[in-house]
């Protein structure tokens, strides 16, 4: 927990007081146009040198591949499963050992979980809702590319219902790819009541420092769902990466929002929504839902779902339409 | 101050991990564990000891955070049984692979299914490839001198491996027996406190640990410098086996010979049970039958030069394994006759299955063991593996049987 | 045996080149395979596949060292330390390499090479007939197949087998194939490649004993933090964004959104893109609002 009146954890407000300092450079193993890795350099830029990155398997494995490592701090692979458990360990190691004068408290470390959805969404559900419980101090970092993007583009249960992956095709008995809808992990999360809790997306990186400041004043767990488009899963050229992830707030696909001891305020609430359509179409992964014929019905139950959500935001906030 | 005292191997173990000074013990209950996990729990509150103790959502994520700790640069304790080390298993090779120590404890516990409680060793042994090093200890006393010596294996620049440390369920983990509780001074002159010099996670000192590698070659070099390592740990563990006799005046081998001397006939023992089978010895001895007992102890590294030299020029030896691998027999006996296997004075082996599951091995089936080694010295071909079973076990199982429903024939 | 290995970067189309002419050679009758290995590395990294082709049973795995025909996606990978696309080449190998400049050009980057060296601007073919970039994979697949002395006839057929298995539209498919027709016709007026007699097993490496290190070495973990840059992800890029300074209004904004931190601001907060890492997937570009940078292909 940082010294909430400091400066620098002040809210900015323009991307030029974005800091300029990079904390995991260049030369990874990553895809060009990885928007998840988008995400995590503009939040390493809030959490600075002092940072242990604990990663589930997945893409980001590939970050630290010996003998090369991006980070400026330190990075400790454990396992898919159990990510959230390494976290702890390091978390209370360093505690012990600096109450037993081991190590000094100026050596104290940031300790962050990075992993995908498919760790995230599925096998390390139990590791992290354990750590929630157990009101670790740590933070938790899900990069969303809606897949099992590092085995190729598989079906996670982040995989939003429509979406083709490599194990939902399209075919006879599932016209719309993926048939199951995207599981809920705000609110799984949500309910654990963690000190903070938010959706960042790369295309929104003032609302994304912003939240990483507010967080960094906070103790306890502090996680986050990185929306996170994958030109290489979602089949797009990477220049798009950006459009994509623009897209997914303006359509209302993936909300901006934040829960602080589990009360939600959504952080960015578009004037007009943008009909879903915009963002599905020219997706790879979607494209059976336009060509050769049209799949009216999956493209309006995506749109009904996006318009539930939001009336609902919308009733139980007050907000004008 | 020395202390005497009566300890469960449980108690035991738990003592070990306290006269370590452990930084650290993440949990996860199960039977028959939790009694050290409870110890620890009372004596963390209560501010006993320094370290902290963290109960954790599964063993996976227990062995996760011990190894992570471990990597931070703590010293770390932890204990499980049977289906909890299974569960976590891949996070054994993983720590291993981080090169960090810590002391793991097994309470032996055979495997589902059927699920049930007492000890046999196939959890254990199916850690025998990870990268864990592996001690197997007989009595109370020895579990809580085994913690503090794994510790300094562990912690060796010439080791720097984990180390599991297994006691069997109940006949160990619930049985009482006086302890000699060596003084904190005293152990902490043998053990000094964990300094890391090549795995930590600070601030002033940021580093890399389990790097992806690509490529078969580099792989292959990390995982050959385990098993250097642990060649290594053999003489390392005899420097620390005699500094601790010197010490506290027990000493622990690689293996321990029991009435070897002249011992024509040798059992193959590990665990609580080969006290069962040095009762026999004695047994025979008084008999006039010239019997001796091999205790296997330390399991990983695998002491087989210690174990050839022991075995060579028996007239027979018996390795009962309590244990199976379906499919293929018993473990030890596997690994006991490729030992010998280059010996010019190998003796006929003769490979037993007993103790599975708990079951007892009675006096009769001792006796039985003997006649077969005594068949096999006589050149005479010992089918194996051979399943210790008495009629009335099997008497009242196929009373089970029909209870159960089941068409047993009369 | 005919040995065959295709290089390029993931998202090139290279494994499936290297498929069609797996599947045309296949369906010729003859025995067959192919396989690609890539790093962990992703999109835009070097990666490589190889097809064998025999007339028996084939008794070889893994990586072709020594290769009888290489095709090469294009020609910044000639010299490409982590490539090695001329690595166990000798006077009697075959090089094709997707150019739009001349042999003379190329040799000059790889003197030591003294076989036969093929080029071609597929990618122009390629692009005037379907239009889209993932079809090099069509393009280098036939030629291949056409210089390995595949008739058109089965060469078509691979691709369709290919094809198949594409989500591809079919007027894509379809263009796909005039593509393969075009291409086969300007493969055939090269000599097709020969099948070695010699089939010595490559030179053998001394073997050595691996020792004890201690534990700082002896584990997978990186001291030289922040080391990543040597790997120098920059021979990834296919097109390199350049800024075009007059445009620029200083906004920061590819600098923000660069997901790879290859863009830095110099003094005067001019965005700087580090072509040493910058693996060109022109985001930054897409993303300008005053079109600031230009797209220029790469050329080293």
């Amino acid at each position: 927990m940082s010294d909430p009146t400091s400066p620098e954890l002040r809210a900015i407000k323009n991307l030029k007081q974005i800091a300029r300092e990079e904390f995991i450079l260049p030369g990874t193993a990553i895809c060009g146009g990885c928007g998840g890795l988008a995400a995590l350099r503009l939040a390493a830029k809030v959490l600075g040198p002092k940072t242990v990155f604990v990663n589930a398997a997945g893409c980001f494995t590939l970050l630290a591949t010996f003998p090369y490592t991006p980070f400026k701090g330190s990075w400790l692979y454990t396992t898919m499963a159990s990510a959230a458990a390494g976290a702890q360990g390091v978390r209370d190691a360093l505690d012990v050992l600096i109450a037993r004068g081991k190590v000094a408290a100026a050596d104290d470390v940031e300790v962050v979980v990075v992993a995908g959805d498919g760790s995230t969404y599925d096998m390390a559900l139990s590791a992290t809702s354990g750590a929630i419980f157990r009101g670790l101090d740590f933070w938790y970092f899900c990069y969303d590319n809606e897949s099992y993007g590092n085995t190729g583009m598989q079906m996670s249960s982040a995989t939003p219902y429509g979406a083709r992956t490599l194990t939902t095709p399209v075919g006879e008995h599932a016209r719309a790819g993926t048939e199951h809808g995207k599981k809920d992990l705000f609110e799984i999360w949500r309910a654990h009541r963690p000190a903070y809790l938010a959706t960042v997306s790369p295309r929104f990186p003032i609302d994304l420092t912003n939240k990483f400041l507010k967080a960094k004043q906070l103790r306890g767990p502090k996680l986050f769902i990185a929306h996170a488009p994958c030109p290489t899963g979602w089949l797009y050229d990477p220049e798009l990466t950006a459009d994509y992830a623009r897209l997914a707030v303006e359509t209302g696909i993936f909300a901006l929002k934040e829960a602080v001891d589990g009360v939600v305020t959504h952080t960015y609430v578009p004037r007009r929504h943008r009909p879903v359509e915009e963002y599905l179409r020219g997706q790879g992964r979607y494209r059976h839902l336009f060509e050769p014929v049209r799949n009216e019905e999956a493209i309006h139950k995506i749109q009904e779902q996006v318009d539930r959500y939001w009336a609902n935001v919308h009733e139980t906030t007050g907000a004008a339409r | 101050m020395t202390q005497r005292t009566l300890l469960t191997g449980n108690a035991a173990a738990a003592w070990g991990a306290r006269l370590a000074d452990v930084d650290y013990i993440p949990a996860f209950p199960i039977t028959p564990q939790t009694e050290i996990i409870e110890l620890l729990a009372q004596w963390a509150t209560d501010g006993t000891i320094a370290g902290r103790f963290v109960t954790m959502d599964s063993e996976h994520s227990m062995l996760t955070a011990a190894g992570a700790a471990a990597a931070t640069g703590a010293r770390v304790f932890t204990a499980t049984s049977s289906q909890g080390l299974l569960y976590g298993f891949e996070v054994l090779y993983t720590i291993a692979g981080w090169r960090v120590p810590l002391v793991l404890v097994n309470v032996s516990r055979a495997l589902a299914s059927p699920i049930t409680l007492e000890a046999d060793h196939n959890d254990i042994l199916s850690a025998r490839d990870s990268g864990f090093l592996q001690i197997h200890t007989e009595t109370c006393q020895e579990i809580l001198d085994t913690v503090l010596m794994a510790y300094r294996l562990a912690e060796d620049q010439r080791v720097m491996l984990p180390v599991l440390v297994n006691l069997d369920g109940f006949t160990l983990s619930f049985t009482r027996e006086p302890v000699e509780l060596p003084a904190a001074a005293a152990v902490s002159e043998f053990l000094p406190p964990y300094q890391p010099h090549h795995a930590f996670i600070r601030g002033d000192r940021p580093m890399a640990q389990g790097a992806a590698v690509l490529g078969g070659a580099a792989y292959s070099y990390f995982r050959y410098q385990q098993h250097l390592a642990q060649e290594k740990a053999l003489a390392v563990y005899e420097e620390i086996a005699a500094e601790f006799a010197a010490r506290f005046g027990r000493y622990y081998g690689l293996v321990e010979p029991f009435q070897l001397d002249d011992a024509e006939y040798v059992l193959v023992m590990s665990n609580a049970f080969a006290t069962k089978g040095k009762a026999m010895v004695q047994h025979w001895r008084a008999r006039g039958v010239k019997a001796g007992l091999l205790r296997l102890r330390v399991f990983r590294p695998f002491p087989a030069a210690a174990i050839a030299a022991a075995l060579a020029g028996r007239k027979a030896v018996a390795v009962i394994d309590q244990n199976l691998a379906p499919g293929l027999g018993g473990i030890t006996y596997q690994e006991i006759a490729a030992a010998l296997y280059d010996r010019q004075e190998r003796p006929p082996l003769v490979s037993v299955i007993g103790g599975l599951g708990g079951k007892d091995i009675s006096q009769g089936e001792f006796e039985a063991v003997l006649v077969a080694l005594q068949q096999a010295a006589a050149g005479e071909r010992v089918p194996g593996p051979w399943l210790l079973y008495t009629k009335p076990e099997q008497e009242r199982m196929r009373t089970l049987l029909q209870i159960a429903g089941k068409e047993v024939q009369a | 045996m005919l040995r065959i290995r295709f290089h390029g970067r993931g998202g090139q189309g290279m494994k499936t080149a290297s498929r069609i002419l797996g599947s045309a050679a296949f369906r010729a009758g003859f025995c067959v395979q192919d396989s690609p290995v890539y790093g962990a590395e992703r999109r835009g990294a070097p990666m490589a596949a190889f097809t064998r082709i025999d007339r028996v049973q084939i008794r070889e795995r893994g990586a072709i060292v020594r290769p009888d025909l290489v095709v090469v996606a294009d020609d910044t990978l000639l010299t490409d330390p982590a490539a090695q696309p001329l690595a166990g080449c000798d006077a009697e190998s075959t090089v094709l390499v997707n150019s739009t400049r001349d042999e003379a050009a190329l040799r000059q980057e790889v003197p030591a090479y003294t076989g036969r060296l093929l080029t071609a601007d597929f990618t122009a073919v390629a692009l005037a007939t379907t239009h889209a970039l993932a079809s090099l994979s069509t393009a280098l697949g036939v030629a291949a197949a056409c210089l390995v002395g595949l008739s058109l006839a089965d060469s078509l057929a691979g691709l369709d087998d290919e094809l198949t298995e594409s989500h591809m539209s079919m007027a894509q498919k379809e263009a796909n194939r005039q593509l393969a027709q075009t291409v086969y016709a300007q493969a055939s007026s090269w000599a097709p490649v020969r099948e070695r007699e010699d089939s010595r097993i490559a030179e053998t490496a001394p073997l050595v004993e691996v020792t004890f290190d201690p534990p700082r070495l002896a584990g997978p973990s990186i001291y030289a933090v922040g080391n990543s840059p040597q790997r120098r992800t920059g021979n990834w890029r296919q097109f390199r964004p350049v800024l075009q300074v007059e445009r620029c209004t200083r906004c920061w904004i590819c600098f923000v959104r660069c997901p790879e931190a290859a863009i830095s601001l110099d003094a005067q907060e001019y965005p700087v893109v580090d072509y040493d890492e910058c693996k060109g997937c022109l985001l930054c570009v897409h993303e300008c609002p005053t079109h600031a940078f230009t797209v220029e292909k790469e050329v080293r």
